[in-house]
């Protein structure tokens, strides 16, 4: 599909210049504009690539089709997509939590695109699998979340907020983080919760082909640090660094740390 | 008063800025065996199953701090003896200095039986209609889609290849002497041909392109962004492939119509598909098992 296409399909906006290339994609239940704190310093010195996935901001919803984002290939598609449509290469790929898994989805299958990637909080696998892998919830919890999505549609998907804060986080700073409420479509974002939450890409970890930056948050409702030493365990070429913060959004609770690690990883 | 307040029939807690409770009715004891004294200090995510932690962190929290209140949630309650209770949530927060959260929490067993019934019953709708729509538009011997799905997927296509200019393809193909086969070796045999040929089209085919059965013994399919040499390359793999394929001994060859053009806004489905009907019918017409391509008008390659 041509560049025009895409990019309305996408959403997809360019800010910034510089000779390398920042591919930015946000992770469930939100949009590029999860980005808005570090892309100011991240536009001083690079070329970034800002999107929505099909189903979420102001993509084409119209372009929405259950079966293809049923699982995380399908969203893998979209970064690959892009990276086509505008001719992209050598291609520093940035995902928040899922988004770090289908980015690795995506590199692995079309490994030409791509340099480097930073993975911001991500899991490759949410659920409890005992004896040896915990990934922080058990299936009946995760099962009530889709379930509690369902029950309460009619709200959440117009409040859906980036799941920003940590045990302790000042209620100022929470507010101010998730006072841009993401809405969304409830079928589709079930679509994307379902794709997201039940999904296992443990096995694909160890494919990778392109050298990577872990941010791992000190504390994290949705990936414990014990996840983020799996994916560097697993990993071949990963880097772990964790971040002395609360949350799931390090982006969005400390902007500065996260453009940093990048500035100095890319 | 405070008396008043554990007669309520629902829990009712108070929480400080930082989440912890500090006050709960008897009601939170009394149906969902939560010892009042214990609960005081604690978090009120305590309260909670560890998904109404995650829902109420990403849904409940911020529209409380965002809008002061957020009513009729639905959120999973857990009992001392860890039974889980759904609990209907209405929650505000105070506008005075204290910045305290009020939460009352009502059982919602019955009202969540009807909801699950409504959630499942939708679900179940929704796997009918994905059932049906597949049946609607796939060809039940060959597994491919059928014309009706084939019209209604061109037209999208084309639409996209539109505005994007890009170039598109349209090959049709008729297998040679279908109704001799039939004839001569019954019509199971002939549903054979068909499903093989279903087959060797799908293997031949990339990813995400168009191809369907579009009538008794003729199929259909769309290239897009292709050069001519592409499409012909393709063509002739397909051809070869086809020539491989035997039933009883007995080989069969198919003639197959192309039209190759850039897109452009006035141009129609019909209009595409009537040229590489065109040329097919030159291919037919010129001794068949051969590739025909439109060009004003359909030349045969080999010629």
């Amino acid at each position: 599909m041509s560049n025009q296409v895409i990019t309305a399909r996408n959403n997809v906006n360019v800010i910034g210049t510089g000779e390398k290339t920042l591919l930015l994609a946000h992770g469930f239940g939100c949009d590029q504009s999860m980005w808005r704190f570090v892309t100011p310093a991240l536009s001083q010195q690079y070329r970034l690539i800002l999107f929505d996935y099909v189903g979420s901001g102001k993509s084409d919803l119209a372009a929405f089709r259950s079966e293809k984002y049923s699982s995380l290939e399908g969203y893998a598609e979209d970064i690959l997509d892009i990276c086509q449509a505008l001719e992209l290469s050598n291609v520093n790929f940035v995902g928040h939590s899922v988004s770090g898994m289908i980015g690795l989805i995506a590199a692995i299958n079309s490994p030409q695109y791509f340099d480097k990637q930073v993975m911001v909080c991500p899991s490759p696998c949410f659920l409890n699998l005992p004896p040896h892998y915990f990934g922080g919830f058990e299936r009946e919890d995760l099962e009530e979340l889709i379930n509690l999505m369902d029950k309460n549609y009619i709200g959440w998907a117009n409040y859906l907020a980036p799941l920003v804060m940590g045990t302790s986080s000042a209620p100022e700073l929470v507010g101010e983080l998730s006072g841009s409420f993401c809405s969304t479509d409830p079928i589709i974002a079930r679509a994307f919760a379902k794709a997201t939450f039940f999904s296992d890409y443990r096995h694909i970890l160890s494919d990778a082909v392109h050298p990577a930056l872990i941010l791992q948050s000190r504390s994290d409702a949705l990936a414990s640090p014990s996840v983020g030493e799996f994916v560097h365990d697993t990993m071949p070429g990963s880097t772990l660094a964790v971040i002395e913060a609360e949350g799931h959004c390090l982006h969005m609770t400390t902007p500065d740390v996260v453009a940093d690690q990048i500035i100095r990883y890319v | 008063m405070a008396s008043s307040i554990n007669s309520f029939p629902c829990g009712c807690v108070v929480t400080n800025k930082n989440r912890e409770i500090v006050f709960a009715n008897a009601y939170l004891e009394e149906r969902f065996g939560r010892p009042v004294k214990a609960l005081i200090g604690e978090r009120v995510e305590t309260l909670l199953s560890p998904a109404s932690h995650i829902f109420c962190d990403s849904f409940v929290f911020p529209l409380i701090i965002k809008e002061g209140v957020c009513e009729e949630t639905q959120l999973t309650l857990v009992s001392e003896a860890g039974v889980r209770i759904p609990v209907i949530a209405n929650v505000r927060r105070s506008r005075d200095p204290d910045d305290v959260v009020y939460w009352s929490l009502f059982s919602a067993e019955s009202r969540d039986k009807l909801y699950q019934e409504l959630v499942d019953a939708r679900s179940r709708l929704e796997g009918q209609r994905r059932d049906l729509k597949e049946m609607s538009d796939t060809d039940s011997l060959t597994g491919m889609l059928n014309r009706r799905a084939f019209d209604r997927e061109f037209d999208r296509v084309l639409a996209d290849t539109k505005t994007s200019g890009a170039s598109v393809a349209v090959l049709m193909l008729d297998i040679d002497h279908f109704k001799s086969i039939n004839d001569d070796l019954g019509h199971d045999v002939g549903d054979r041909v068909l499903q093989a040929l279903g087959a060797c089209i799908t293997k031949t085919c990339r990813a995400g392109e168009l191809a369907a059965r579009y009538g008794g013994e003729e199929f259909i399919f769309v290239l897009t962004h292709v050069e001519s040499s592409d499409v012909m390359g393709f063509a002739e793999r397909l051809q070869s492939a086809i020539r491989q394929l035997r039933f009883e001994g007995r080989g069969i060859t198919a003639s197959m119509g192309i039209h190759t053009t850039q897109a452009h806004p006035h141009m129609t489905c019909s209009e595409v598909k009537r040229l590489a009907d065109q040329a097919l019918y030159e291919a037919k017409n010129t001794g068949r098992d051969k590739i025909s391509v439109y060009r004003d008008h359909p030349v045969n390659p080999a010629d």
